[in-house]
């Protein structure tokens, strides 16, 4: 069997590729539905945009459901504290996302006009709640989640939903909705055409130029603004199942979560990879090239989720009020047995869905007109 | 509900089903028959393994959240409201359908479709 140390990095780096699959497929669903009252003057515009994801939708979720139950699985700890401390949050973005299969479903059933403006705005706020909530727990990270383990490793939350919309949060929260919206838009770019294509190039050029700006003044707030980092007091050893109470871990502000840039300097790619991202995204929504744009938002969406887990790396959920009871990657991780179980799993069924999704994206493509919406308005969604 | 999974099964691969309104009835008020079965089996499950969550492992208390008695009343309060609300559209949308039947499709296939226009006047306007 895989040695444990190794299995826990494994994991880390696939629930990075499960965040990053969800944030590339399931974001350009989410970004899209945000701007699509935006975007869409007409109804064949909305419904053109609804029709360019109505069938990949669910197929996108499953990346989300996956890294859901991967972190039950791989970090049950990090799960639970997460999900039972962030518990409004959390059913915030649940409620949101409820709003997306009903609105699918529902809108074009009727031609009520105002049922249907109801509905797109039901599926803009499904897909604009959760791009900003998880942007505002991934800020939330970097200051601490104010919670404490007890001696059965029970967690105590004592912060309130209200404190999580703190402004380091909140401008996390506006990089990760630019950045899915910009990602929707270059979408919509590859998908539709004439006036819509237009509207969306614009809104990915400002989605972006926003991501851009938001994004270097988290950096150097993190850098200038004297925010601590945590790190190890007294070195572990990685390869043993440990608890997570029985470690020292300290805070200090310089170089703060910039610590692993520094020791590691290969690790500054990824906000590179954003930063690069952004830029072509920005010239090549301008030139209306749609191809350039996707690429370029893709590019966007890898760098920043990489980048927040290189700065956090190998902590997973640091306490605020307890940095003691901090979870880290190897500490709030299975038993080697589950880990090693669980890679078998996803070597098989990780290239299934990539294979299957790949399939139905190849025989679903094509750019949706608003002549093929009207010639179909009673199939389509 | 397995009886009924076997006569339909065995009317399906017949093809007759529709020529036993007897069945079509009895699939009609089985309906809720999934939803029990769900229920008292996880009643049974959940209430016969206490006081453990896991078997012998784990005990409940040491198992549930630090969540506050508000906040669980206030997400069930929420989720019944948001479901109740989505039942009502459902229920709307459904019976609306189900009388328009297939020929809500606008394919010229149907019952109604083939018959004068008179008939379709009945029912309500074709979305």
């Amino acid at each position: 069997m895989i040695e444990y140390e190794l299995l826990k990095i494994i994991w880390w780096v696939l629930v990075g590729v499960l965040l990053i699959g969800f944030a590339l497929t399931d974001g350009f669903d989410m970004g899209s539905m945000a701007l699509m009252p935006f975007v869409g003057k007409t109804d064949s515009e909305r419904r053109a945009a609804i029709n360019t994801i109505a069938p990949h939708w669910d197929g996108n979720q499953v990346w989300f459901i996956t890294a859901g139950g991967a972190l039950f699985a791989a970090w049950p700890m990090v799960y639970s504290v997460a999900f039972s401390g962030m518990y409004w949050a959390l059913l915030l973005v649940l409620f949101a996302l409820f709003l997306r299969p009903v609105g699918f479903d529902y809108r074009s059933k009727l031609e009520n006009t105002k049922w249907r403006n109801s509905w797109d705005w039901g599926l803009c706020i499904g897909g604009a709640v959760p791009a900003l909530v998880f942007g505002v727990a991934f800020g939330n990270l970097f200051l601490g989640i104010p919670f404490s383990l007890d001696s059965t490793l029970r967690s105590e939350y004592t912060g309130s939903f209200f404190a999580l919309l703190n402004p380091f949060a909140l401008v996390c929260g506006v990089v990760s909705l630019s950045m899915l919206c910009a990602h929707g838009g270059a979408w919509l770019m590859l998908r539709t055409d004439e006036a819509l294509k237009q509207r969306s190039a614009k809104a990915t050029q400002i989605m972006a130029i926003i991501f851009l700006i938001c994004f270097l003044v988290i950096g150097a707030w993190l850098y200038f603004g004297q925010m601590p980092g945590y790190s190890y007091a007294v070195a572990i050893d990685p390869n043993a199942a440990l608890n997570p109470l029985a470690k020292e871990v300290v805070t200090n502000s310089n170089p703060g979560w910039m610590n692993n840039y520094s020791t590691y300097p290969v690790t500054k790619v990824a906000p590179v990879l954003a930063i690069l991202g952004a830029i072509i995204a920005i010239f090549a929504s301008s030139k209306a090239k749609a191809g350039l744009s996707f690429t370029g938002t893709s590019l966007m969406i890898v760098g920043a989720i990489l980048t927040a887990g290189f700065a956090l790396f190998p902590f997973l959920l640091p306490s605020s009020i307890n940095p003691n009871s901090s979870l880290t990657m190897w500490d709030a991780v299975s038993s080697h047995l589950t880990l090693g179980v669980m890679t078998v799993a996803a070597c098989i069924f990780v290239p299934l869905i990539l294979i299957y999704t790949s399939w139905s994206y190849y025989k679903m493509w094509g750019v949706i007109t608003n002549k093929h919406i009207e010639s179909n308005s009673h199939s389509l969604y | 509900m397995l009886l009924l999974f076997i006569l339909a099964t065995w009317a399906v691969a017949k093809r007759n089903a529709e020529n036993k309104p007897w069945l079509l009835k009895y699939a009609l008020f089985a309906l809720p028959l999934p939803w029990i079965a769900a229920q008292t089996g996880w009643y049974v499950a959940e209430g016969g393994r206490q006081p453990w969550s896991i078997g012998e492992i784990l005990p409940t208390h040491l198992s549930t959240s630090s969540l506050s008695t508000g906040d669980v009343w206030g997400s069930i309060i929420a989720l019944a409201a948001f479901y109740t609300a989505l039942l009502i559209i459902e229920m709307y949308l459904m019976i609306k359908f189900a009388r328009l039947g297939p020929s809500s499709l606008h394919t010229g296939k149907y019952h109604f479709e083939k018959q004068e226009p008179k008939a379709t006047a009945n029912g309500e306007a074709l979305s």
